[in-house]
């Protein structure tokens, strides 16, 4: 069944449309990629997804319930949760702290039981301190997370906010190119921890990627948009075979080298 | 004498440290100075006098019943006034809040009259140690006043809502898109500022003995001044500014006269902001 579905979706900027009669669905438990060439409206679609933008038209459907129009956090805890192309952790605060703050939706504690630092208060503390420090291990940060955040070299910046969305308890994550500016030792790293979180954790991931051999290596189905409109949806064998895919990206190619489909 | 004064200027200085909290901690939120700060927080005072000398409470009760009234009217007051234009340019928010200033005043006048009250609820004892005098009013707005300080530094930095403070300071969207209720955020920011204004002025207001309409611009001021000289944003730096505001004010007074020691708290801070714009402990931060 699809745990994330965008359906007709439709966003216009003024006169742009970023987004015209798009939908897509993400299988519970598999790994989706969303792809196209630059300015297809792949992060548009992310943004809509997440709450981060309200769409001109068309629904977001999670576990078939309408969620586009609620306020961001409500997203968290629906579970949806999601990483940035343009890294955003709060920069001041320490790695274990970025982390935490995906815990606090989970939180029950009021105002009062911290003010009196009851015993819940404490032990809450302490569960989200672990469950952030398990997360962390997972990625491998665990050694730095009392770093603050602007300290950490770029590759594990993504991995922290990929940490980030792990503690959340999100069942479903969406990854915004997040492999963007690592080098190959670095991507294949990046791409088992990806295919563990899907394995292992048993979350539905759906990713942005302009790396073509990392996202025929990891996905399960993959969905093309061009220009704001959808293109193809398949599997990778399906989507490296289709001529509209191939002329899409060869159309552009001389522009944004760096896109081998097939590869 | 300057001993004396050391006293009277720490004293001072802690209760303009309160108020700045207040001014620091919704600059840090939503980059805007809060002018109603000052008169928001004196309604505590007003309240507390009330609740005592019209409806018979006892000091204890009708402090908190003066406190827990200002922080809802501050919380009120952001909903209604700085909510619906949070993504306006600031200076909105600023005229808004310099007319808040203005309606809380003339309420307060309206509601409590335009003459000074009374406001003597607790006996005052004094004490002399080497020609220095401490009386009771100093001990309790010296203990109230540290022991909030750091519990609000320890609320700040290991509570999930100080941590949430924190984080919407820092970024609202990236915090809002990581789970965290950004409007609850908010209100919360604004009654703990409130609050703070709350205990300050009615302390302000057992350690002067009175209560009076003006007050809450006169110290409000000063405690702005002090929030700017520490670094806007900054919670320690808005302990420290309000500090430095009461002690270069007392030992001004006894120095050169009383005339001249509000001002001289100003030129200071004027200078240091001279040489340092962010403040002592603001960062260097350049907006886009």
């Amino acid at each position: 069944m699809a745990l994330l579905e965008a359906q007709h979706i439709n966003m216009f900027f003024g006169g742009l449309k970023a987004l015209n009669d798009v939908s897509l669905q993400a299988e519970e438990g598999k790994i989706s990629a969303l792809i196209g060439p630059n300015g297809a409206g792949k992060t548009t679609l992310f943004n809509v997804m997440t709450g981060f933008l309200v769409p001109t038209a068309g629904k977001v459907l999670f576990r078939g319930e309408e969620v586009q129009g609620l306020p961001a956090y409500k997203y968290v805890e629906k579970g949806l949760s999601r990483t940035f192309q343009n890294i955003r952790l709060l920069q001041e605060m320490t790695v274990l702290e970025n982390v935490q703050l995906g815990c606090h939706h989970n939180m029950k504690q009021n105002l009062f039981d911290e003010l009196f630092i009851s015993p819940r208060c404490r032990r809450e503390e302490n569960e989200s301190r672990e469950s952030s420090m398990e997360a962390l291990e997972f990625v491998g940060l665990g050694d730095l997370a009392g770093e603050k955040a602007k300290n950490l070299p770029y590759g594990h910046q993504r991995k922290l906010e990929i940490a980030r969305t792990l503690a959340t308890g999100a069942e479903m994550l969406l990854f915004d190119e997040p492999c963007a500016g690592m080098n190959t030792a670095e991507k294949a790293q990046l791409s088992e921890l990806i295919l563990d979180i899907n394995k292992k954790l048993k979350k539905t991931v759906m990713l942005i990627e302009h790396d073509m051999r990392f996202v025929m290596k990891l996905s399960d189905t993959i969905t093309v948009l061009a220009q704001g409109e959808w293109l193809a949806a398949g599997s990778p064998e399906e989507i490296q075979a289709n001529p509209k895919v191939i002329e899409a990206y060869l159309g552009t190619k001389r522009k944004a080298v760096g896109y081998h489909v097939g590869d | 004498m300057i001993a004396q004064q050391l006293i009277n200027g720490l004293t001072l200085g802690v209760l303009y440290a309160l108020l700045a909290l207040g001014y620091t901690l919704i600059f840090g939120t939503l980059s805007f100075i809060n002018f109603a700060h000052g008169e928001v927080s004196l309604l505590g005072a007003y309240l507390a006098w009330f609740a005592i000398a019209r409806m018979g409470f006892a000091v204890i009760p009708a402090c908190i019943f003066g406190i827990i009234i200002t922080s809802v009217v501050g919380v009120i007051i952001e909903r209604v006034g700085y909510k619906p234009i949070r993504t306006a340019p600031k200076l909105a928010m600023i005229t808004v809040s310099v007319g808040f200033s203005y309606i809380v005043q003339t309420a307060i006048q309206l509601i409590f009259g335009t003459q000074p009250h009374e406001f003597k609820v607790i006996s005052v004892a004094s004490w002399n140690f080497a020609g220095i005098t401490i009386n009771s009013i100093h001990i309790l707005v010296l203990i109230v006043s540290i022991i909030l300080m750091v519990s609000l530094q320890l609320f700040i930095h290991y509570t999930k809502s100080g941590r949430s403070i924190r984080a919407i300071s820092m970024d609202q969207d990236t915090a809002g898109l990581m789970g965290i209720n950004v409007n609850a955020t908010i209100s919360l920011t604004f009654a703990i500022g409130s609050a703070l204004g709350a205990v300050s002025s009615i302390l302000m207001g057992m350690y002067y003995a009175q209560v009076y309409p003006m007050m809450g611009t006169s110290i409000g001021n000063k405690a702005f001044a002090a929030a700017v000289l520490g670094g806007s944003g900054s919670i320690p730096g808005a302990m420290l500014g309000g500090i430095m505001m009461g002690l270069i004010e007392s030992i001004a007074g006894t120095v050169l006269n009383t005339q001249v020691r509000e001002g001289v708290a100003f030129v200071v801070m004027i200078l240091i902001l001279i040489f340092k714009p962010s403040g002592i402990l603001g960062k260097e931060v350049v907006k886009d």
